[in-house]
């Protein structure tokens, strides 16, 4: 049996609490918060203690899905990003907003806004956290 | 130390006197339990405030002396405890959670400093065999201050601080001596799903109840608590009625068992 700890961040809120990945035989099993972990300080809410289960959830997306025809059906990622990329042009800046995340990076929440503001023209920016 | 600590668990190892040594491992600047084989290994030994050594509640935590004692009978391991590491050994052990059969107790007693920063009345395991064993804390100011309220404040005192849990459960994942496989903490005739705050105060009380005669004091289910409750509170008060009631103390004679062990044989006795 084959046991490892590794570090990393809570990816589901902004907080960005410590976790110690729990690893048996090549399995993300479980989680345990990080006494000297400078945010959470050894504490999680029921999120992060559970933060293992989405990890390996049959319900989880792994592909790109589009709909066609009302249902959802698989789909590569050149499609997708073309797909949206099609629509967004279609429908210009006056009818695009964009949703950021508090639990993305500060770059990426950069690259969002510079994405919306500069590429589509348009200043409907805002994140998950205010709704 | 620390570097005492390694140098006696590379002779054990070295000498044949155990397989392999239990303890913590410095883990990118956190600490994680964990088995250690070799003396290159025990370089990454660590002793750290806050991390406790024992995990059994979840499938997760699954009782990592236990399984290595499933998986080769008869192996010896030398398992490095504090004070608080050492009280919750001995009951795991009665409780048949672990077998102290071949484990060598490589026991470490904190300082003057670290039970103050624990607030830990029993700093010490009971034949330490690197530091010296200090004075551990009179009494936790918290309790000191609890004792003085009149039963409506405590009644107050608890709804106030009961009624900030946001149920993370971690009070119960933390604690060493948590391992049912049901837990009462989940069942709907106790705890009603989905309401928040918990029911008042079965909740927080089951825990309280299953840990009345096993509480090693270690402080794990406060620290694991985001929502600041005063967890060690309810622990403390009830064990020391235990202790009144039947001369029970968790943790310090592994030949003691506990009061609740023998109640269906009749032999508990009351006051």
């Amino acid at each position: 049996m084959a046991s490892i700890s590794t570090l990393s961040v809570c990816p589901y809120c902004g907080a960005g609490c410590g976790l110690d990945l729990q690893v048996h035989d090549g399995r993300l099993v479980g989680v345990r918060p990080v006494p000297s972990h400078p945010v959470s300080q050894g504490k999680l809410c029921i999120k992060g203690w559970n933060a293992n289960e989405f990890v390996s959830s049959p319900e989880r997306l792994t592909v790109p899905l589009i709909r066609r025809n009302g249902t959802l059906q698989p789909a590569t990622w050149d499609e997708a990003v073309s797909l949206v990329a099609a629509r967004l042009k279609a429908a210009g800046p006056a009818r695009v907003a964009a949703l950021s995340s508090a639990k993305c990076t500060n770059e990426e929440n950069y690259l969002m806004q510079k994405l919306v503001r500069s590429v589509l023209g348009s200043n409907n920016v805002d994140h998950c956290a205010r709704l | 130390m620390i570097e005492e600590l390694r140098a006696h668990c590379k002779e054990l190892l070295a000498a044949g006197r155990v397989d392999c040594i239990y303890g913590l491992e410095d883990c990118d600047g956190a600490c994680v339990p964990r088995f250690f084989t070799t003396a290159a290994e025990l370089d990454r030994l660590v002793l750290a405030g806050k991390q406790r050594l024992f995990f059994t509640c979840r499938p997760a935590d699954r009782n990592l002396v236990a399984l290595q004692q499933a998986q080769r009978p008869g192996v010896r391991i030398g398992i490095v405890v504090r004070g608080c590491d050492e009280r919750a050994l001995l009951e795991l052990a009665k409780l048949r959670q672990l077998s102290l059969e071949g484990v060598e107790v490589i026991g470490v007693a904190c300082n003057r400093s670290q039970a103050e920063a624990c607030r830990c009345a029993r700093p010490y395991p009971r034949e330490p065999v690197l530091g010296e064993k200090v004075e551990g804390v009179a009494e936790d100011p918290a309790l000191t201050r609890f004792r003085r309220m009149r039963p409506e404040e405590r009644l107050a005192f608890w709804h106030h601080h009961l009624g900030k849990c946001i149920k993370c459960y971690g009070c119960r994942n933390a604690c060493p001596l948590c391992f049912c496989r049901e837990c009462q903490m989940e069942r709907e005739l106790f705890v009603t799903p989905g309401a928040l705050p918990p029911d008042f105060p079965l909740f927080h009380f089951v825990h309280m109840m299953h840990l009345a005669d096993r509480c090693a004091d270690c402080g794990a289910c406060e620290d694991a608590c985001p929502m600041d409750i005063p967890l060690r509170l309810l622990k403390t008060t009830m064990r020391e009625a235990v202790e009144a009631l039947f001369g029970y103390r968790p943790g310090s004679d592994p030949a003691h068992r506990s009061p609740f062990a023998d109640i269906s044989r009749g032999e508990a006795t009351h006051g």
